[in-house]
């Protein structure tokens, strides 16, 4: 997984009509727009039934809608599903840090120094093209199903976004605040801490956010593959088991991870860096 | 500028209906929070007529040429068209927007952004790409067919627009602040080839502007809008005929007259 | 490109300078794993060996071209599918605010969570997998499609409604292209999301495939076999992304250039978006 996400959230999404001050009909439009929706999620739900019923796809894929919320209620209140949440969330989290704390380095590192920056460039490229999954057999003969094998992998396929959005930060310096920069001989150390940080801090931002969603997916990849514990395995050994709605439940969870954590790094990201949202942009 | 030759599918063209607006009035939203921008007007151009319209920042001079061209539909009132109502927009009526940056679609090359409304029409290859040229031609850009929109200056790129105008059948030119954003040695220029254009081909244009000298130097009429919602405040005839110069109508005494009346009824 | 141009002796100074690192990097591997006894980290020599026979007398040629099949078919089918469901979408506001939520939450769903249900219920065979590959990469070309056809500017919208455009030609010629740097966006990141798809749903379950490939020599323990697989992935990871860059360039000339040469040309708001 090397850029993983794109994706706003809804809140972001530009939106080109913007009524002005018309809050009565406005929130009429939004009963209107709620029951538009409940009736989409209405209309899913009975084609779902209608497959099942009609058994035009295997019912190991469609399991009756009311056998997964169950589950889904049920889960909720297992410890087992919390502490398998726990370790595929903390597994993520923990290879998402360590890809920050050797991307962030290594990306300005890299951004400052043109040579360097060619020199690795070919390095970065391969890296950041790898599936880090495909080397799943080769790390599970190493280091066993383990959550340390987890981290690894996550680890190593979170760090590119993070690397390279870093350096892109770093060596997409203004024109015109560079020559500034030269103008006024501005001594490198400052230069550093004063132009090259705070110009790299957003993209190296929003390649941490990238990272997160890419870590999560990784995770439960990895977890789905090797049955290493958490959600992925569990989820993977429900669907062996033969229990399709235990593992669509896991699903709508690991749906609901992917969204927080979505949802949490757009509001920290937002507010860490609110001053700069609108004056930069990140390589697509 | 290059006088354009050889202008002949342009030769047929001369507005023969008048462009009016009647008791127009303009609100945006709805229900108890609708504002009222445009207040009961009424504004008329003759055939092969240059009209200008003034007005402060935010008075309402875009809504109206929207209304003119048939983008927006008018609250109350109606924009007639000769003696046809108009309902939207329509082949005789063109529009060259300010942000010609936009307009102009980058993806293709600037015959093709001329020739794209024609492709709408239906008309055949050949046909559009002969029309096209002698647009561009009318418009002293010969040689910039074969040449994207962003390779061109932003003076090419506003005479790219006024070609496509011109190419859709149009015997009404809309133009909203057409030459805000280019220099000013290129706006005479531009001022003088919409002059050449009215006189050529004998079509009427409408330009809403902020600049008065650029109104009294286009203008056969200058209507004043101001206030809120925005009336006509003032209609000011302006005397010079179709021939003008830069130079020389800028320092007739009638120039400065008319300019010094529309700036008081704007300040005021 | 402008590397061309350059006289053959910078020319090889700028390959140096690109390569020597990775160069550099193979090397020490070589020497260092030499007379590696470590069952896990075989020889770098004992990998080529493995990857030598495994191309001229094993089943890589086959593995690779079947995963290359899935891989392009299924990102084809999702770019069509995502773009025209986005066009779509995206033209109809109304619709677009129903349907947010859902997206937001498919969008959601780690797509690696969804391969044991799809291969589990489908079967194992080559048409479930170019599905699954399908349905991980139509979102980010559908979400890349809606938001590119958004952010189409208003004065292009006017201007097709002044001159009249039509549907269909306001659709092709206009919308699309207008669209098409964020639909170009999406497709990338589809890529990473469907190689990564493509080795897991071959890992989980397969009897041919590069994926398989590997979890096959993994399993048996022929730990040589298990790494150079794992480098042909990475190589055809790589070459996919060239791929890319190149049918980029080829749809997107307009855009490239038209970014060069001015600042202007920008008809709709900032492609940056895509990523931001
Ligand atoms: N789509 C809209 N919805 C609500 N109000 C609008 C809309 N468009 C314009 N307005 C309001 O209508 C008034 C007139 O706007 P308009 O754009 O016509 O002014 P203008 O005379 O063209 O100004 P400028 O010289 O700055 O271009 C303004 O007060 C503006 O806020
Ligand atoms: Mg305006």
């Amino acid at each position: 997984m090397t850029i993983a996400e794109k994706l706003y959230p809804p809140s972001v999404a530009p939106n080109p009509k913007k009524p002005s001050g018309r809050r009565r009909v406005r929130s009429r439009k939004r009963i209107g727009l709620a029951a538009w929706q409940l009736g989409t999620a209405l209309l899913i739900a009975a084609v779902w039934t209608l497959v099942y019923e009609s058994g035009l796809l295997s019912r190991e894929l469609v399991p009756p809608l009311w056998d997964v919320a169950r589950e889904f209620v049920t889960l909720a209140g297992t410890a087992a599903f919390w502490a398998a949440l726990a370790t595929t969330v903390s597994n993520a989290l923990t290879g998402l840090a360590a890809g920050i704390v050797v991307g962030v380095p290594f990306g300005l590192l890299l951004g400052i120094s043109q040579a360097a920056y060619r020199s690795a460039q070919f390095l970065i490229e391969l890296g950041r093209s790898f599936p880090v999954i495909a080397l799943l057999p080769v790390m599970v003969l190493v280091l066993g199903a383990t959550s340390q094998m987890e981290i690894v992998v996550v680890f190593s396929g979170v760090l590119w976004p993070i690397l390279v959005q870093t350096i892109y930060g770093a060596r997409r310096i203004d024109p015109v605040i560079a020559d500034t920069v030269r103008g006024y001989r501005i001594p490198p150390l400052l230069r550093f801490v004063k132009v090259v940080l705070p110009n790299a801090a957003p993209f190296a931002a929003t390649g941490v956010r990238i990272a997160a969603s890419a870590s999560i997916l990784i995770a439960i990849g990895v977890e789905v593959l090797s049955l290493t514990p958490g959600m992925g395995g569990n989820l993977a050994r429900a669907q062996t088991d033969g229990a399709p709605a235990l593992a669509l439940a896991y699903v709508v969870y690991a749906g609901l991870v992917g969204l927080a954590m979505n949802k949490i790094l757009w509001t920290v990201e937002g507010r860490a860096l609110a001053w700069n949202r609108r004056a930069t942009r990140s390589e697509p | 500028m290059t006088t354009a030759e050889h202008l002949d599918l342009l030769d047929e063209r001369r507005a023969r209906h008048p462009l009016a607006v009647k008791g127009l009035s303009k609100s945006y939203g709805e229900g108890s929070t609708a504002v009222r921008v445009l207040e009961d007007l009424d504004v008329r151009v003759e055939p092969n007529e240059i009209v200008c319209i003034v007005g402060p920042s935010g008075v309402g001079k875009t809504t109206l040429l929207r209304c003119l061209a048939g983008l927006l539909a008018p609250t109350t009132g109606a924009v007639m068209f000769g003696p046809t109502t108009m309902t939207g927009p329509i082949l005789e009526v063109g529009v060259v927007f300010q942000d010609y940056s936009r307009s102009l679609l980058p993806w293709m090359r600037t015959r093709e952004n001329v020739s794209f409304p024609l492709q709408g029409k239906g008309m055949r290859k050949a046909a559009r790409r002969a029309l096209a040229d002698q647009c561009l031609n009318a418009v002293g850009l010969p040689d910039a067919g074969r040449k994207y929109p962003w390779q061109l200056s932003g003076g090419m790129q506003q005479r790219a627009a006024i070609a496509r105008a011109l190419a859709y059948q149009s015997e009404v030119l809309l133009m909203d602040e057409p030459f805000a954003s280019v220099d000013a040695q290129t706006r005479f220029d531009l001022e003088d080839l919409v002059l050449h254009l009215r006189k050529r081909l004998g079509i009427s244009v409408v330009v809403v502007t902020h600049d008065i000298d650029e109104a009294v130097y286009l203008a056969d009429r200058v209507v004043v809008l101001s206030g809120h919602p925005a009336h006509v405040v003032d209609v000011v005839e302006v005397p010079f005929g179709q021939d003008r110069d830069q130079i020389q109508t800028k320092a007739e005494p009638a120039f400065t007259e008319a300019r010094a009346r529309i700036l008081g009824r704007i300040r005021r | 490109m402008t590397t061309l141009l350059l006289p053959p002796a910078r020319l090889l100074l700028r390959l140096l300078e690109r390569l020597w690192l990775v160069a550099v990097l193979a090397a020490g591997w070589w020497f260092v794993s030499a007379d590696s006894t470590s069952v896990y980290f075989p020889a770098l020599s004992a990998i080529w060996d493995a990857l030598v026979s495994g191309i001229t007398s094993g089943t890589i040629r086959t593995d690779v071209t079947y995963s290359l099949t899935n891989i392009v078919l299924g990102l084809v089918l999702a770019t069509i599918v995502g773009t025209a469901l986005g066009i779509l979408i995206g033209e109809l506001e109304r619709l677009r605010q129903v349907l947010d939520p859902f997206l937001q939450f498919v969008r959601s769903v780690p797509q690696s969570a969804l391969i044991p249900i799809v291969i589990g219920a489908l079967g194992i065979g080559q048409a479930p997998k170019i599905y699954m590959i399908a349905f991980a990469c139509v979102w980010p070309v559908l979400l890349n499609t809606i938001d590119g056809v958004r952010a189409i500017a208003p004065e292009v919208r006017d201007m097709a409604k002044a001159y009249q455009i039509p549907h269909s030609l306001r659709l092709r010629r206009m919308v699309l292209p207008a669209a098409m740097p964020q639909i170009m966006a999406g497709v990338r990141v589809s890529l990473a999301v469907g190689v990564v798809v493509m080795v897991v749903s071959e890992i989980f379950s397969a009897t041919v495939g590069i994926g398989h490939f590997i979890n096959t020599a993994g399993s048996v323990f022929d730990i040589s076999a298990a790494w150079a697989g794992t480098l042909v992935v990475g190589a055809l990871g790589y070459l996919l992304s060239l791929a890319f860059i190149v049918v980029e360039k080829a749809m997107l000339g307009w855009y490239f250039k038209s970014a060069g040469a001015s600042s202007g040309g920008a008809t709709t708001r900032t492609r940056g978006k895509a990523t931001k």
